[in-house]
């Protein structure tokens, strides 16, 4: 019975994200028929058409499943990090961090693009989740889980303000900004794919190697003491995990939200509290929310685009609210 | 019975006398005041004859009150003058800042005892009571605006300056270069976009109705996006190629590093035609998308006749 429910779970997810990725790359300002993708898809080509699917749709689609199942699995390892079940990856600061980095570097450096813009933005992410950490571990008093939540905020808001100024005294030159700070997959590269690929790899297995601990941590830090767990060690992984997954995707795509923050919800409904069993399927199911939300995204002011963290956001605040009231009661 | 009767009387007689002194402060000025009214897109305003002190709100509004003979007191200019074009700046010199466009300083703009206020409909709707309360306030538009709108307001400023006679010479004079420059592009073929290309590589593109495109249209070329609500949208390599423009103008910040060079080795942008046919120019944004006045196309028409004299 339960691993037909496991098979039912899993199957779903691959299923939509299967459709979703089907439509991922047949929809846009170029258009193909089946047998046309499929030919392109096998065999290639020069023309127009060729090189869009496979330089503009494929890296496209594969950076998106990649961020999907990298926001929900870091969002997984926040909210059982900090025992909190509104939390994620944000609640570290990396959105926070690499967008005041991005903006910082797009205002103050022009030279500064592509590559090394998304290095900056990984920066800015991995510095804010840092500090976060180290003032909480330093700071007297009180359990280490409210001092992250707590220290989380405020870091996050100095630089959400630091942002806000940039943007406000150079407004001028911000309209190309915004674009990223909604979060986009558009305009992805194999260049990204490249990097984005082992990063997400190595820190998807890395996740699920750690997930006994994690399930044991969640039993609350005193009895996983107690079990020999060695629990700062662990949050300190915990937490660089984060980084690697959220940091990398961020910097790449933009803070899209709601995905790392209902994705884990979801599934922790269909299959449990077990994070050996939520991190995979959080993962195939957060590739597949994202991608599906995508291609939505496309049809909003067709042909041109939209960035797909509003549709993430439309999506997700309503969830949100359901979720925090239920929470409540 | 009587007291509340009383009540009600004395309450009336308050109410009545404040009504009455209120009329008297408003119609006070008004009754004074032998101004010109100017009909703008928030209303009809009376400002007073030949104003000398003026603030200006917007760079293309600052542009056109330069070309009209007026130093303005006051501008919000962003703190940056160095985006303030070199023949305005000729004129202005001297200003006194009142910060940026969008957020101006109504304490600023208040100790420059201004005789006229010139905003942007867009930017300053929502404080256009307390800008009219410091002095007779006139908006137009140009934050959102496509050539059209940019000859409308060049008349309302013009109207609210008492430079009526200058404004329509330099709306004439405008008009010659016009027919001119639509004489010479007559013969160019093929459509033309301007874009912006941006980090997350995305070209966001201005459409039909914006200021640039909307004039290239009104000089006779075929503009390569039409969408008569929004004034930008964003592009991917994708659908850019899917416009496949013969011509492409990018436009850039001077210290931004050529889009070109970035781009040189990708195979979808290589598949522009305006690529192959080498009739890409990079050109410097501040003059072809932020500078929304007459003057600022005045200023451009030479250039234009050549990027497109080129190609034939």
């Amino acid at each position: 019975m339960h691993v037909r429910k496991m098979l039912l779970v899993y199957g779903t997810s691959f299923l939509l994200l299967l459709v979703g990725a089907w439509f991922s790359l047949k929809v846009g300002a170029f258009s193909f028929t089946t047998e046309e993708l499929v030919h392109f898809l096998r065999e290639g080509g020069s023309t127009n058409e060729a090189l869009v699917l496979y330089d503009v749709r494929l890296p496209r689609l594969i950076i998106t499943v990649l961020v999907g199942a990298n926001m929900a699995v870091a969002g997984a390892l926040v909210q059982s990090l900090t025992q909190n079940p509104l939390a994620s990856p944000s609640v570290l600061g990396i959105n926070a961090g690499a967008s005041f980095f991005v903006v910082a570097g797009i205002l103050f450096v022009p030279s500064l693009t592509g590559l090394s813009l998304v290095g900056a933005g990984f920066l800015g992410g991995a510095l804010a989740a840092g500090v976060i950490f180290l003032m909480s571990a330093v700071l007297q008093g009180g359990r280490m889980l409210v001092k992250i939540a707590l220290v989380g905020v405020v870091i996050q808001s100095l630089f959400a303000s630091g942002t806000q100024s940039l943007l406000l005294f150079n407004e001028e030159s911000i309209h190309q900004i915004l674009v990223w700070l909604t979060g986009t997959v558009a305009g992805s590269t194999w260049e990204d794919v490249e990097i984005l690929l082992p990063l997400t790899a190595l820190g998807l297995i890395a996740a699920v190697i750690m997930s006994k601990a994690l399930s044991v941590m969640s039993l609350g830090e005193d009895v996983a003491r107690g079990l020999g767990q060695r629990v700062r060690l662990q949050k300190f992984a915990v937490i660089l995990l984060v980084v690697v997954l959220a940091g990398a995707s961020v910097a790449f795509t933009g803070p899209i939200g709601f995905v790392g923050l209902i994705v884990p919800h979801i599934v922790r409904y269909l299959v449990g509290p077990s994070h050996a069993l939520v991190l995979p399927a959080g993962a195939l199911f957060g590739a597949a929310l994202l991608v599906l939300a995508d291609v939505g995204s496309r049809f909003i002011s067709f042909p041109s685009e939209t960035p797909v963290g509003i549709v993430t956001a439309l999506i997700g605040a309503p969830y949100f609210i359901y979720l925090a009231r239920k929470t409540q009661r | 019975m009587k007291s509340s009767l009383k009540w009600v009387g004395i309450v009336l007689i308050l109410i009545v006398t404040a009504a009455c002194s209120q009329q008297e402060e408003e119609s006070a000025p008004s009754g004074e005041a032998q101004g010109i009214e100017v009909q703008h897109e928030l209303g009809t305003t009376t400002v007073p004859e030949n104003p000398e002190d003026v603030v200006t709100l917007e760079l293309g509004v600052t542009e056109t009150v330069a070309a009209l003979g007026i130093k303005p007191v006051g501008v919000a200019d962003d703190d940056r003058p160095e985006r303030i074009a070199e023949s305005t700046m000729d004129v202005i010199e001297g200003y006194k800042s009142v910060g940026a466009r969008s957020e101006p300083s109504l304490e600023l703009i208040r100790t420059l005892q201004p005789d006229v206020i010139i905003a942007d409909v867009d930017r300053h709707e929502a404080i256009y009571e307390e800008l009219s309360a410091i002095a007779p306030t006139v908006a137009v538009v140009n934050d959102t605006a496509d050539y059209q709108d940019v000859l409308t307001a060049t008349e309302t400023i013009g109207r609210a300056l008492d430079r009526e006679d200058e404004t329509e010479e330099l709306l004439d004079e405008h008009q010659e270069m016009r027919k001119d420059l639509k004489e010479s592009l007559e013969d160019v073929e093929g459509n033309v976009l301007q874009a912006q290309y941006t980090e997350s590589n995305i070209f966001e593109a201005p459409t039909s109705s914006f200021f640039m495109p909307s004039f290239l249209e009104e000089a006779g070329l075929e503009y390569a996006l039409q969408n008569e609500e929004e004034t930008s949208e964003d592009l991917t390599i994708e659908q850019l190629l899917k416009i496949d423009p013969d011509t492409l103008l990018l436009t850039k910040n001077e210290d931004d590093p050529s889009v070109k060079d970035q781009l040189q080795d990708d195979k979808l942008w290589n598949q522009l035609t305006a690529v192959k046919e080498d009739r890409v120019f990079e050109l410097n944004h501040n003059d072809w998308s932020r500078r929304r006045s007459i003057p600022a196309v005045n200023e451009r028409m030479d250039q234009m006749k050549e990027l497109f004299a080129a190609g034939n």
